[in-house]
């Protein structure tokens, strides 16, 4: 009998012996990834999950996976391997803290629309009832990313009133000019919505083309061509006005896209904050 | 305990040890890293299987590894190297005549036509196993040319019956292709304002370049004749604007049609021949 209660010892030492190497991999694989060699971290992190045949590190091989993914910009890759981490653990907090990683990695890949989809559903989940701000949060950053600053500003107003994203994003859609407004005064007075949004001599052209025209298709009329007003009204001055209306909404749209480029490069170089 | 009890007991948990630890120390071993190359490989991450073959190939020669990289460079798009890795694989007893045809395989996939011509041509490259599945590649590569191809019995000659009816139908419309000549379509504009647009079937640009140009010369001629100068030089601008840039976009419109009717035919056929594998062998020989 006790022969084989020594044997039974020696089998679980030598158990526990060859899970000793399991960790000595996954300890190999974590130090690669926090001096951030991804590539061979993501390497290491595979063999693990290739000899890990109990799947004892399921969980951190998979998630790690996908972070180092994330970070090496693969981001399909990455929710790839963060869902099968989500698959392979049974802890609510790692489920969570998946979960978060593949909404962060929707918002890198400007998938928002599905980074919103997953949020929401978070959000009536009672499982996150006490992470409502992070919710909020990447809410917000999904928002400006889809250059909805109105909705990321309310988003980080339930965090806090003087959360600074919040104040950033009131800040930009203060800032931002509206495309309707500069058609409307182009329809009232051409290069009227080219001076709303700053380009002066552009307006000044448009004004003066439309002047132009719209004279001598008048004069045709007084002086009885009406078919010569016709033709010069719906070749050349209709052509002008249009174009004027047009060039309008695309600068007003233009100098938008720069006020929300400014404040993305402001987050990603100043913003202290977390990241997506 | 007596010694030699001792003895059995570490006889017995080295024993025990090397079994529970089979792979541990060996993660590493070079028989680990081909089970964990060869599961990479058929995962797909060619990366990585690269890296772990060409470590088991510095302690051991093996063609079998060799030719996996060389599939893996070809299927990474990493044309020069996959050719390259083939190459060395032609004197294979092994693999030799497998390499030739992906070497070729890789010639077709990143459209080297000549290389392909050449090697065609060289009987000391061509083994009778393959000979028919690269004639097929070669013959399918001429589908992508804007030459014609000159002689339909060579062209079948390699498929199969089935095979040759499903190609047919791009054989016809590759011998087919309704192109227009951008020199037709700027004279036939030249000659009547529109016509050159009708002729590369834009009807709508056609009709109303035609009534434009013709109404403003209408409008310059009628104003010259009532001594309304002004008017009568900004409608001759304006006609002979339309009737240049119709001339113009006559020829530019024969092009654009050909370019849509060769990208139309272009990406028929590669998502046939896709479908179809190229009409050549499953080359995922090592993956179930």
């Amino acid at each position: 009998m006790k022969k084989y209660i020594y044997i039974l010892i020696l089998f679980f030492c030598s158990v526990s012996f060859s899970n000793d190497e399991l960790a000595r991999q996954y300890e190999y694989a974590d130090k690669l990834f926090n001096d951030q060699n991804y590539f061979e971290a993501i390497t290491e992190f595979k063999r693990l999950s290739f000899f890990d045949e109990k799947n004892v590190y399921a969980y951190e091989s998979n998630y790690k996976i996908g972070i180092a993914y994330k970070y090496g910009g693969f981001y399909d890759n990455s929710v790839f391997y963060l869902s099968h981490a989500i698959r392979t653990t049974e802890n609510i907090d790692e489920r969570i803290q998946a979960e978060f990683q593949i909404v962060r990695c929707n918002i890198l890949r400007k998938t928002t629309d599905r980074a919103l989809q997953l949020l929401s559903q978070m959000e009536k989940d009672s499982v996150y009832s006490n992470h409502q701000n992070e919710i909020h949060y990447w809410k917000g950053w999904s928002y400006m990313i889809s250059d909805r600053w109105d909705s990321a500003a309310e988003s980080f107003a339930n965090i806090s009133d003087d959360h600074e994203l919040k104040i950033l994003s009131e800040q930009v859609s203060n800032d931002k000019y509206s495309v309707t407004f500069a058609r409307v005064i182009s329809y009232i007075l051409p290069g009227a919505g080219q001076f709303y949004t700053g380009n002066y001599l552009s307006g000044l052209m448009s004004l003066a083309w439309n002047v132009l025209w719209g004279y001598l298709t008048i004069n045709s009329f007084i002086e009885n061509r009406a078919f010569d007003g016709v033709a010069i009204g719906s070749l050349l001055w209709l052509r002008f006005y249009r174009g004027n209306i047009q060039n309008a909404e695309k600068l007003a749209v233009q100098k938008n896209i720069e006020i929300a480029n400014t404040a993305l490069l402001y987050l990603m170089e100043n913003y202290r904050g977390e990241k997506p | 305990m007596n010694s030699p009890l001792i003895t059995r007991f570490i006889f017995l948990f080295v024993f025990l040890s090397l079994i529970n630890a089979q792979d541990k120390n060996g993660y590493f071993s070079l028989e680990n890293r081909l089970k964990f190359g060869n599961f990479l490989f058929c995962k797909g991450d060619y990366i990585r299987a690269i890296d772990e073959y060409n470590f088991v190939l510095t302690k051991q020669n093996n063609d079998t590894l060799k030719f996996k990289i060389a599939l893996a460079y070809q299927k990474l798009e990493r044309y020069d190297e996959s050719e390259n890795s083939f190459k060395e694989l032609f004197t294979s007893q092994q693999f030799g005549s497998e390499a030739k045809f992906e070497y070729f395989k890789t010639l077709y996939l990143s459209d080297k036509f000549e290389t392909m011509h050449k090697r065609i041509a060289d009987d000391s490259f061509i083994e009778s196993s393959i000979s028919d599945k690269l004639k097929r590649l070669y013959n399918l590569k001429h589908l992508y040319s804007s030459k014609s191809i000159e002689d339909s019995s060579k062209f079948f000659q390699p498929f199969n019956q089935n095979e040759s009816i499903e190609l047919l139908k791009f054989y016809v419309r590759k011998q087919n292709l309704d192109n227009k000549s951008p020199a037709l379509a700027a004279v036939l504009s030249a000659i009547i304002p529109g016509l050159g647009k009708v002729y590369t079937e834009n009807y709508g640009d056609g009709i109303t370049a035609f009534l434009l140009t013709g109404v403003l010369t209408f409008l310059a001629i009628d104003n010259f004749n009532a001594d309304h100068n002004f008017r009568g030089w900004l409608f001759t601008t304006l006609a002979a604007y339309f009737y240049a840039g119709n001339i113009y976009g006559s020829a530019a419109s024969a092009v654009l049609f050909n370019a849509n009717v060769r990208m139309n035919f272009d990406s028929d056929l590669t998502l046939f021949l896709n479908k179809n594998n190229h009409f050549s062998s499953n080359s995922n020989l090592f993956c179930k």
